[in-house]
Parts: C-alpha cells; structure tokens; sequence
C-alpha cells in the first residue's frame, strides 16, 4: 500500500520538479544575449580551427595533420602566383586578405592560427584542470601537512607576477645550443604555460573540498565506511565540477592571451606555424604601408579573449545563480 | 602598529627565500651549462673544466646558491652577464631598473588618474548612460591586450596623426604612448573596482545616517563612502604593480625602452642567463615587496585589519 503510494508520487513529479542543474544552467545561458553571442562566436572559432584545411583557399593543401595528434598542421604553402618584390602585397581576389613580408595569404594563416590558439588554450586548461584539481583536492580534503604545504607553494608562485614564471621556463628550455624543432617548441610552451596555470585553480578547489568535507553527507558517507579516496571521487568533485568549469573557462582567456603574448616576444610558437602574436609582431615593420597585417590578427585576438572572458562570467551566472549582482 | 608590519616582513622573508631558491632551480635546469654558450661550441672539454671552475660552476648546487644569495644580500652582486662582456647584472640593473621604474610608474598614476574617477562617476551615477558607457569600455580594454594596442596606438597616433613619436625613450614626448600601452588595462580594471566597491558603500547604513544627519551627498561621499571604498582598490593595486612589471616587457619591446623588459627579453635570445635570472628574481622579489607594502598599508587605512591582526 505504501509502496504503491510513492510510486503514485514520483510518477506525478516530473511535472513540479524543475529541471536538472545542468538543463537548467543551460536554459539560463539560452537567456543571455552576452552568453549566446560570446558562446557562438567560441564555437564558430572551434569549427573553424578544426576544419582549418577545408577553408584555408591558398596553402596547405597537402597539410599533414602529423604534430601534436592533429591539432596543429604544417605549413605548406603554394607561392607560385607570388611577386615578393612587392610584399607584403594588399588584399586581391585570391588573397582576400593580403600576403605578409613572406607572401603568405593572412587569411589562411588567421584561420590556422585558430588552431594554435584554441589548441594550445585546451591543452593548457586541461594540464591545469589535472594538477590543481588534484592537489587541490588531495590538500582540502586531506588537509594537515599536505594542505599547509600546497599552501605554501602556492604562495611561492604567486610571488611571480602574470607570466614571468612561464617567460622563466620557456627561456631556459631554449637554453639548449640546439634550435629545438617547432613541435618540441610548442609542447614546451604548453608545458610552460601549464606549469604555471595550476596554482589558481587548486586554492579554489581547495577551499571547496574544505567546505565540503564536514558536510552531513560526506559525515554519513564516512560513517558507512566509505573509503576517503571514493567519497572525494563521487562526493566531493561532482559538486565542484561547476565550480571548476567557470574557473578553467574564465581561464581560457588569460591562456590564449599569454600565448599571443609569448609568440608575440619570439617566445611562444615558432616559425613556420601561425600565431597571432607573432603576427603582430611580424606586422610591425609594415604597419604603415599594410596596417591590415597588424590590424586583422589584433581584432580577432582581442575579440576572442573577450568572447572567453564573457562566456566564462556568463557560465558563472548561470551555473550558480546566488552569485548573480 | 610596528608589530604586525614586522609580523608581515616576517612572513615575505621566507616566501623570498623560496622564490630565490625557485628562480635558482629553474634557471640550472637548463639542459646546457652556461659554459657551453660562454666557450663556445669548439671548445676543448679541459677548456670547459677551466671555465667552470673560473665561474664556480663545478661546486655542488647548493653551494653555488649559497653563494648566489650572499653575493646578493651581502654585495648586491647578481653574477656577470656572459654575452655583454662580463658587464655585472647590477650594473644593468641599476642602469635599466630606473627606466622600467618609471614606466611603470607612470603607468600606474595614468590608470588611477583615469580608472578612479571614471569609477566613481559610474557608481555615483549608477545606470546611467555614462555608467553604461564606462562599463563597456571597461569590458573592452579589459580584453584587449598591450600587444594589440600598443601597435594599435603607434599606428594612429604616432604614424597617421604624427602627434608623438614612435619609439624610443627621450624627451617625456617620448614616454606618453608606453604609458598609455601599459596603464589602460589596469585602469579599466580600477574603474571596474572602484564603481562596485563604491556602489557597496553607498548601500552601507552609515552612508544613510551621514545623509541624514544633515550632511550634502557629495560631503558624505567625500568623507565617508571613498576612504571605505579605496580599500579593495588597493588590493587591486597591489596585484596590477605585478601584471605591469611583466607588461613592461611587452611594452618596451613594442616601443623599444631600454627598461629591464627589453633586456630580459635581449637576454633570452642571447641565452645569457645570469641576466635572465637576476631579472626574473628582481622582478619576483619587487612584487612580493610591494604587496607587503600593500598589507602594510591597508592595516594602516583599516583600523579594522589592525584590531583582528592584534588579536590573532
């Protein structure tokens, strides 16, 4: 009788209960103009980086996807049609863009440098995301020893201001007499980057799992003999994983941001491969007879650390509303 | 008073220590020794032993940092550069630190000179259409970054508008477009601040009860809401000193300062690393030592900070 009772009930549920969190934070982003415009521009960006070959006109038409488990292409390119007495040449039928000092189509380099960004940002949010949620949890949840200890290392390297830490490493891995080839190159950059990224992101899990821990149900979850490592796993990071999302996505910005800026100081990706800090760079000798070199890279730099830092407060808001203003 | 400030000197001593020991474990990971770079790549093992043992690099690790340190603290000796000439780093310290300095400076005045007031005007005139205006503005300068607008300045103030030069580092005529690179970030960031740190105050009991005991809006402002609402500002001061320090190595290159930036990054191309990590350390310690002065400070603004640090 009673059984049948319930039953009864959660049959008619559904129809009161609101949405699951996620169905819920999604149809909270579908509402924000920023979000949708900022989350669009994103996912156009990641579509042009990973369909780079099909919409590149000139160059790398025989791309080997062969580096860096394909996110990055060599460079080809085609220069038959090209007069390099006169580049970088202005924008024609076939360059759209222009040419660089190298004659290369500015366009096709923008769309592969999409590639660069977005994949060098992935692979650095997720070295981030793996290191700091990690000790983050193991410190928080663990606390003692451990924790003091994340602390204060965590203190240490927030005593490098911005990049400089990254600047620190990328210059003595190129310390070596041998050039290191431009793959090796670009895994240092991540590696660098990365390194750095961590400490951000393992004091705020850090703080979570501290908060979380004396919860009842992670108390009850203990009392039933639930092994630590198992309560941190189901427990503990399911109800961070929000919490990490904004952190890495808000993150993401600052990633593509100290890429440009490293390529930008001959420091981050090499030559052959597209960056748009290099770019820049490379477009200063020609800002005043060619400003679109300079111009073309910027804009769309800017616009996309502007998309991730709007998409990742818009992500905030609507994971967790209690934060909203 | 005196005791949380040495109670705070107490605490940055350690965390320089490792910062120091950090720079000092990165910088010797580094597959080749300096002794290849500064002998050359036909130079004979035993030429190789004679250098190292010249520069002491033959000793253990932690003895060459022992060594490190004390030239430092004893001597203010940071090691000698191997590609300029054996010119010691602090010398170039001393010659390029004061450029660097003043940029950043410079940069820092601009941004509280614009980004404050800019603030204040947005809270004080909360959604209105300045306030609007300011936000976006904020939003946009926020992302974009020095390496884009600094060329971008150069190209329309500089090239088409031939109102100030392009590069280099004279006359003050000369300083105006690296401030500007380097300071429009952080002074978006200040307005952002100081708007909301502002707009919390205003919300405060006290604020009603300064109004209502007769004073003007703009007397309460001015004597009770900006000193409360300057705190948090200073934090983000504290913070943005290190984002500028390392945005100078950005802003020099573009504008070709002789600051430390251009040096270090000179000196990575050149692989002389007693200069890169005498940098590294010097830009590291100088944050660590201005966010003491920032702690410092706010215990001395917020009688508050004091009472709980007297009592912990």
């Amino acid at each position: 009788m009673t059984a049948q009772t319930v039953t009864t009930d959660t049959q008619e549920l559904p129809a009161t209960l609101p949405a699951s969190p996620a169905a819920d934070a999604i149809r909270r982003l579908r509402r924000n103009p920023a979000a949708v415009i900022s989350g669009g521009y994103i996912v156009v960006l990641l579509l042009v980086a990973i369909f780079a070959p099909l919409l590149a006109r000139n160059g790398n038409t025989e791309g080997s996807a062969k580096s860096m488990n394909g996110l990055i292409s060599h460079w080809n390119y085609d220069d038959s049609d090209t007069h390099y007495a006169s580049l970088p040449a202005p924008p024609d039928s076939l360059h759209r863009l222009g040419t660089d000092n190298l004659g290369q189509d500015i366009a096709t380099r923008l769309i592969y440098g999409a590639r660069i960004s977005l994949g060098v940002a992935v692979l650095v949010v997720l070295i981030e995301a793996v290191i700091g949620v990690t000790l983050g949890l193991f410190a928080g949840y663990g606390s003692g020893l451990r924790d003091l200890l994340l602390m204060r290392v965590t203190d240490v390297m927030f005593a490098f201001p911005d990049i400089l830490l990254a600047v620190l490493v990328v210059a003595v891995l190129r310390s070596g007499n041998k050039a290191l080839s431009p793959t090796v190159s670009i895994g240092g950059l991540v590696f660098a980057l990365g390194v750095v990224a961590w400490p951000g992101l393992s004091r705020l899990v850090r703080g979570q799992a501290l908060a979380l821990r004396d919860k009842e149900y992670v108390d009850a979850a203990r009392a039933t003999g639930v092994r630590d490592h198992l309560i941190i796993w189901r427990h503990i990071l399911p109800n961070l994983l929000s919490t990490i999302i904004v952190s890495i996505t808000q993150d993401a910005a600052a990633v593509i941001l100290a890429e440009a800026t490293l390529s930008f100081l001959g420091l981050g990706v090499p030559p052959p491969f597209p960056s748009w800090g290099r770019m820049i760079m490379d477009a200063l000798p020609f800002k005043e007879t060619q400003p679109l070199l300079l111009i073309a890279p910027g804009i769309l730099l800017a616009l996309t650390v502007m998309a991730f830092n709007f998409f990742g407060d818009a992500l905030r808001d609507a994971m967790d509303p209690r934060l909203r203003q | 008073m005196l005791n949380i400030i040495l109670k705070r000197i107490g605490l940055a001593i350690p965390t320089l220590i490792a910062v120091s020991l950090l720079v000092f474990i990165v910088a010797h990971l580094a597959p080749s020794s300096p002794v290849d770079i500064i002998a050359g790549e036909k130079a004979t093992l035993e030429e190789k032993a004679r250098l190292a043992h010249e520069y002491g690099l033959d000793r253990p690790l932690y003895v060459q940092y022992g060594s490190y340190v004390w030239n430092i603290v004893a001597h203010g000796d940071f090691g000698r550069s191997f590609a300029r000439g054996q010119q010691p780093v602090a010398e170039m310290i001393r010659n390029d630190f004061p450029v660097t300095a003043q940029l950043a400076i410079q940069a820092i005045l601009f941004s509280l000179v614009i980004g404050l007031p800019i603030g204040i005007f947005a809270a004080l005139y909360h959604n209105s259409w300045f306030d609007r205006l300011a936000m976006a503005g904020v939003v946009a300068l926020v992302s974009v970054p020095s390496i884009v607008l600094g060329p971008v300045l150069v190209l329309f103030l500089a090239v088409h508008l031939r109102l100030l030069p392009v590069s280099g580092w004279d006359s003050p005529k000369y300083t105006i477009l690296p401030t500007i690179a380097l300071g429009a970030r952080t002074a978006a960031i200040m307005a952002r601040f100081m708007r909301s740190s502002l707009l919390d105050v205003l919300k405060q009991d006290y604020m009603r009860t300064a109004i209502a005991k007769g004073l003007s809006r703009s007397a309460a402002v001015c004597k009770h809401a900006l000193k409360n609402a300057s705190l948090p500002v200073l934090t983000v001061l504290g913070n943005s000193f290190g984002a500028l320090l390392t945005g100078s190595f950005v802003v020099e290159t573009i504008f070709q300062v002789p600051g430390i930036g251009y040096v270090s990054i000179d000196s990575i191309t050149k692989r002389d690393y007693a200069v890169i990590q005498g940098m590294a350390l010097l830009v590291a310690m100088i944050f660590t030592l201005v966010n003491l002065a920032v702690d410092v400070l706010y215990g001395v603004i917020d009688p508050r900070v004091r009472s709980q640090e007297a009592r912990s």
